[in-house]
């Protein structure tokens, strides 16, 4: 299971590629300092990504975005793809949490700038779900940190059950088995909501 | 909501459990496992009642609402208003946003303008400040051939918007093809871009995105680029860094610094324009890249070459090829040379390698256009002198190094290496190892006095598989280690492979020393055998063994070295000549800190050091180079007067080719002596000796003396067993030149005739030598008055060469195509053919010009061109070249016929260009130099003669006029009678 980026990266660090350098010579802290670096680049583009719309969040073009950056330079693993691959999927789930966030604040009248978002929806309250989906999941991650992922990376990430058993490095049996649990969970709690 | 995490837990794992019980003492299990926590079972069931409704994914679709829900809107609907624009509809959509037909709300704009739409938030106010900046700065972009910027803003949801007045046109490539505009026309047209990219660059605005749909062209055939600089606005943040993720380029036209997030510069747009070329000229991509190409895929293919422009359009369909008013054969024809030399150069991986500015490109278009020489180099076409050494120092004692040098065809040197198979007969030091090997498995065993050393491997290799050392795995893994090596000398490749194999699976991991030579002679195999890419994988294998074993080993260094120089030659093998010559110089280095310069090992390091000098071209320090080496030889004791002869010999080769006649053939008359005297008689390198003295001899004024040596050294070559063909048919073509420098046609001929057919059975059709020859005869047609047959077989030769340079250029194939046409200009003069003459002479002199060491075909080449366009009327630059011409003939080879012939040239030109005086002083100089150097009825004495009478006859000395022509004529009607220029003269007469 991958460490999470804690906070946000130091701007004065170096850059990924070279934490990855050090991380290769058996720098262990440097490897999560590298994706911590990534991270930001992948919220970044997670952020763009949600403004065009279009076919939505992408973690695939997120990955590829990033892996073109950091497979250039040396000691880029195949297995950091996969690092990735997670990290994106989290990624996405803190943008979108954000995104939720900003509406209910502009919805409360909060917020500097008046953003007009479209009108369709508008009785439509899905932002208030997804911040519960973000509690909801956090504390599954306290007593089922595996499953925790699983959902993340399902349904942040898009990623197929055989590749989050490879991201997780368990079978797919187990990658069913566990989201069987997290869903019953789920939406037990978000049903009494 | 705070849920306690162990509580959790077990809700968890009861839920699993309970899953495990059939469903209908579910619920009773759940209340017994419960117990008294009303919580804990009230939590569980409702789990398990979730779990048991539909077996939906609920959480995705909400997500996905979620994501729409703050999405900008894909399309604006009429009447939206932006800024003082109305839309009025969606002209087109793109991926990042769509383009409307807009009208100025206050009218302030009578005229039609598009206003473009771009979704991405530029959300601070910073980089909205930044980019109404650039707007500015964009707007300013005034040019007749850039759609003009009206206005810009920032809307509501923070999308950029652009206007620009409405282009009524079509994309250049629609546009192109409705019209079947053909090559010249799709060049012209490119041209006004130029113009238009140029201007930006001046401005410093790079476009970024430069594709066909960003190009309109209208309906008078007036070309307008859309959208500069737009790419740039939307993919910088606040700071002005590139945003990852914000690529707002279309695939298939990014650059490699685009796709890997690298910096921009004004040579992203020139790559852009270079697959903007082949997109327009032949419909392809130059690394057949289309938008859904997978991102891993690309990066790949972009890694290696582009497909060359030309043969991109062989490819083409024939519909495709119509639309450029050609067929795919045809197109092809007319990109290949210089246009794809252009579109190559703009497609450099490298940005710097690319053309300095659009300037540069246009200035090359527009030279293309006008039929002149372009700046666009080729990849660089070195001298590929081939591998003049064997890779064989390996062997044990069977020496180091053969060179083969070809001289075939009027002149020519082309220089081929191949290995020289022969039968190590003489290979004494490898039998007497042998013998001793086989001593130590079984005293009692012999097989008799006349084993040859072939069957002495063979034997000891069926033994041991016959399992006399199965006990013993690790010796022998040695003794087939040794086998191998005999293999080797012997040139039975692939039996050596097959001995190494075995040898690296019985050999104990802690044998790491013979480990490490199994290493070295399997690469060598390798290269051997031309397997580039299995060396290439042999290699980095090699290096990550030496990583781990490097402590065990005996010596390290010298394997590294070693390792290192493989490496080397790999890259020469790749052309890549820099890159080569520099490892290969540290490799010798290195091995001669570790074990000093008189270590057998570093002198064959050296070898083959020198050998990658030469084949880059660098024939001088290679000579250098591998007199050191013979020295060295000569320091040691004993004597190895076997490898002397062989490092004189080479030695020999590089002077030649560095054009230092006299001292080669001095060397190269050394090592004869040498092996005469140690080798029996008929050896085949006392032949190879023979066969390259001649040449030499034959390069400066000493043909005569050259014939008995390629008599001779066919004599030994028909002599040899199976195998040898090449070498035979390689001798027998040089002695017909050497009877052709002679002047016997017949002779010469015959023998290149006999030579062909030899080779024609053992080589493939294209191969440079048999070609070359097929060269030679044609030209001995020609010559001989057979003037259209003569063109008819160099036309052949010319496309057959063609075909084969451009697949895999080489100093062979350059030097061989030059000389074919060459031949083909000389044969279209004589028809009077003047302007395809010129043609072909130039594009001759343009090809050579890229070549880093053009040597002494160039002189030729010069002179050729100059008697074009003397044929043409362009005096002063005839004379000039035919000057140049003289000045290099002088220098390499002078009092020869080479040097006669330039003179003859310039005596021409000078005489065209009025200056009789000089041409009657030059044109006695060229009959001095043919009556010495070949005879004095030699047909160019004759031709001599004659260029004197016209220059007499034109300052007026009428009488010794006459007697130079009559002296001509009477030459030319024994020697050449079909030649025009006879004619010519008994009417002057």
């Amino acid at each position: 299971m991958l460490g999470r980026p804690s906070g946000d990266s130091d701007m004065n660090d170096p850059s990924v590629t070279q934490w990855l350098h050090r991380a290769r010579e058996g720098n262990a802290e440097a490897l999560g300092h590298a994706y911590a670096a990534a991270y930001d680049d992948l919220k970044q583009t997670a952020h763009a990504q949600l403004r065009r719309g279009g076919s939505g969040l992408d973690t695939t073009s997120l990955v590829n975005e990033t892996y073109l950056k950091l497979a250039r330079s040396d000691g880029f693993q195949p297995e950091d793809r996969k690092a990735l691959m997670a990290l994106s999927a989290h990624a996405m789930r803190q943008v979108l949490v954000d995104q939720a966030r900003r509406q209910q604040a502009d919805k409360r009248g909060g917020g500097a700038d008046a953003v007009t978002l479209h009108t369709g929806l508008a009785d439509n309250v899905p932002a208030l779900d997804v911040l519960e989906l973000n509690d909801l999941l956090s504390a599954l991650a306290q007593a089922d940190p595996r499953a925790a992922e699983g959902v993340e990376l399902r349904c942040f990430g898009g990623y197929t059950e055989p590749e989050i058993a490879d991201i997780q490095g368990i079978t797919v049996r187990t990658v069913q088995r566990d989201w069987r649990r997290a869903r019953a969970f789920l939406m037990a709690q978000l049903g009494t909501a | 909501m705070s849920i306690d995490p162990a509580r959790l837990q077990r809700t968890l794992q009861l839920f699993d459990a309970a899953l495990e019980q059939p469903a209908a003492t579910r619920a009773a299990w759940l209340a017994q496992a419960c117990g008294d926590d009303a919580e804990l079972h009230r939590d569980v069931a409702a789990m398990l009642a979730a779990d048991a409704g539909e077996d939906t994914d609920p959480i995705t679709p909400k997500l996905a609402s979620l994501r729409e829900d703050s999405a900008d809107p894909a399309e604006l609907p009429a009447g939206t208003r932006i800024g003082p624009w109305n839309v009025l509809e969606v002209l087109g959509r793109g991926g990042m946003g769509a383009v409307y037909r807009v009208e100025r709300v206050d009218g302030a704009y009578r005229h039609e303008a598009a206003l473009k739409r771009i979704r991405i938030g530029l959300d601070s106010t910073l980089a909205r400040q930044r980019f109404l900046r650039e707007r500015q700065i964009l707007a300013r972009l005034q040019h007749p051939h850039v759609a003009g910027l009206l206005d810009g803003g920032v809307d509501e949801h923070n999308a950029p918007w652009f206007v620009m007045p409405r282009v009524e046109g079509e994309r250049i490539d629609s546009w192109c093809d409705a019209r079947a505009l053909d090559v010249r026309g799709r060049v012209r047209l490119l041209l006004q871009v130029l113009d238009a990219v140029a201007f930006a660059h001046r401005q410093l605005v790079v476009h970024r995105d430069l594709k066909p749909s960003n190009i309109l062209v209208d309906a008078a055939g007036h070309a307008f680029l859309l959208d500069f600089g737009i790419a740039k606005l939307m993919e910088d943040d606040d700071a002005g860094h590139t945003r990852t993720g914000e690529r707002a380029f279309t695939p298939e036209y990014a650059s490699p610094e685009q796709l890997h997030g690298e910096p921009v510069s004004t040579a992203t747009d020139l790559y852009q324009l270079g697959v903007l070329l082949y997109a327009l000229l032949a419909q392809a991509h130059p690394y057949g890249l289309t938008g859904e190409t997978p991102l891993r895929t690309r990066l790949a293919r972009m890694d290696g070459d582009p497909q060359p422009l030309w043969d991109a359009a062989l490819q083409s369909s024939v519909a495709d090829a119509a639309l450029r008013g050609s067929t795919p054969a045809a197109l092809a024809r007319q990109l290949r040379g210089d246009l794809s030399a252009i579109a190559q150069r703009c497609l450099a991986a490298d940005a710097a390698q690319r053309y300095g500015s659009v300037d540069a490109l246009r200035a090359d278009l527009l030279a293309w256009l006008d039929g002149k020489p372009v700046s666009a180099r080729a990849p660089t076409l070195r001298y590929r002198a081939g591998r003049f050494i064997r890779r064989n120092a390996l062997a044990v004692g069977a020496g180091a190094a053969v060179v083969v040098a070809l001289c075939a065809g009027l002149g020519i040197a082309l220089w081929q290496a191949r290995e020289a198979r022969l039968q190590a007969q003489r290979a004494d030091v490898v039998n007497d190892y042998l013998v001793d090997v086989f001593r130590s498995i079984d005293p009692d065993e012999g097989l008799g006095p006349d084993a040859t050393a072939r069957q002495l491997i063979d034997q000891g290799v069926a033994r041991l598989d016959r399992g006399e050392l199965k006990a013993q795995p690790g010796a022998e893994g040695k003794l087939r280690l040794t086998l191998a090596d005999s293999y080797i000398a012997l040139g039975e490749y692939p039996k050596a492979d097959a001995e190494l194999a075995r040898a690296r699976s019985l050999l104990p991991p802690s044998s790491v020393d013979d480990l490490a030579q199994v290493h070295l002679r399997q690469g060598a195999l390798r290269l051997a055998a031309e397997d580039l890419e299995g060396l290439q994988r042999k290699l980095d294998d090699s290096d990550a063994w030496l990583r781990v074993h490097a402590s065990s080993l005996a010596e390290p260094e010298a394997f590294a070295a070693q390792l290192q120089m493989s490496r080397a030659n790999l890259l020469a093998h790749r052309e890549r000549y820099d890159e080569a010559t520099a490892l290969a110089r540290g490799a010798w280095q290195r091995m001669r800190k570790a074990h000093g310069d008189d270590d057998k090992r570093t002198r064959a390091l050296l070898v083959e050091y020198a050998d990658i000098l030469g084949s880059s071209g660098e024939f001088d320090t290679a000579a250098t180079l591998t007199k050191a080496v013979a020295d060295g030889i000569r320091r040691t004791q004993p004597l190895n007067e076997f490898a002397l002869a062989t490092a004189l010999h080479n030695q020999a080769v590089f002077l030649s080719r560095a054009g230092k006649m006299e001292p080669a053939i001095a060397t190269e008359q050394q090592a004869l002596s040498i092996r005469r005297r140690i080798l029996p008689a008929g050896h085949p390198y006392i032949a190879l000796s023979l066969g390259e003295l001649a040449p030499m001899l034959e390069s400066t004024a000493r043909i005569r003396e050259a014939l008995p040596l390629h008599e001779e050294a066919v004599l030994i070559m028909r002599k040899q067993p199976p195998g040898s063909e090449y070498d035979l048919g390689l001798r027998i073509n040089n002695w017909g030149i050497g009877c052709y420098n002679q002047g016997d046609m017949a002779c010469a001929m015959e023998k290149i005739r006999e030579a062909i057919g030899i080779w024609a059975k053992a080589l493939p059709a294209d191969h440079s030598s048999l070609l070359t020859a097929r060269s030679s005869l044609a030209a001995l047609y020609s010559r001989s008055g057979a003037l259209q047959q003569g063109e008819a077989q160099l036309r052949q030769v010319v496309a057959a060469l063609e075909a084969s340079n451009s697949a895999k250029p080489s100093a062979d194939s350059v030097n061989a195509l030059s000389h074919a046409r060459s031949e083909l200009t000389t044969n279209l003069l004589n028809q009077g053919r003047a302007v395809d003459a010129l043609a072909l002479s130039r594009q001759r002199w343009r090809e050579l010009q890229a070549t880093r060491n053009p040597g002494e075909t160039a002189a030729n080449a010069l002179a050729t061109l100059a008697l074009a366009e003397l044929a043409n009327g362009l005096r002063q630059s005839a004379l000039a070249h035919a000057r140049d011409a003289l000045q290099r003939d002088h220098a390499t080879a002078p009092g020869s016929r080479r040097e006669g012939f330039a003179l003859m040239t310039m005596a021409r030109a000078e005489l065209a260009c009025g200056d009789a005086k000089a041409a009657a002083t030059q044109a006695r100089q060229a009959i001095a130099m043919f009556t010495k150097a070949l005879s004095a009825d030699h047909r160019d004495t004759g031709l001599a003669h004659g260029v004197l009478g016209r220059a007499l006859l034109a300052s007026n000395q009428r009488a010794e006029a006459r007697k130079e022509l009559v002296a001509a004529i009477a030459i030319l009607s024994e020697k050449a009678a079909w030649l025009p220029e006879l004619a010519e003269l008994k009417r002057l007469r």
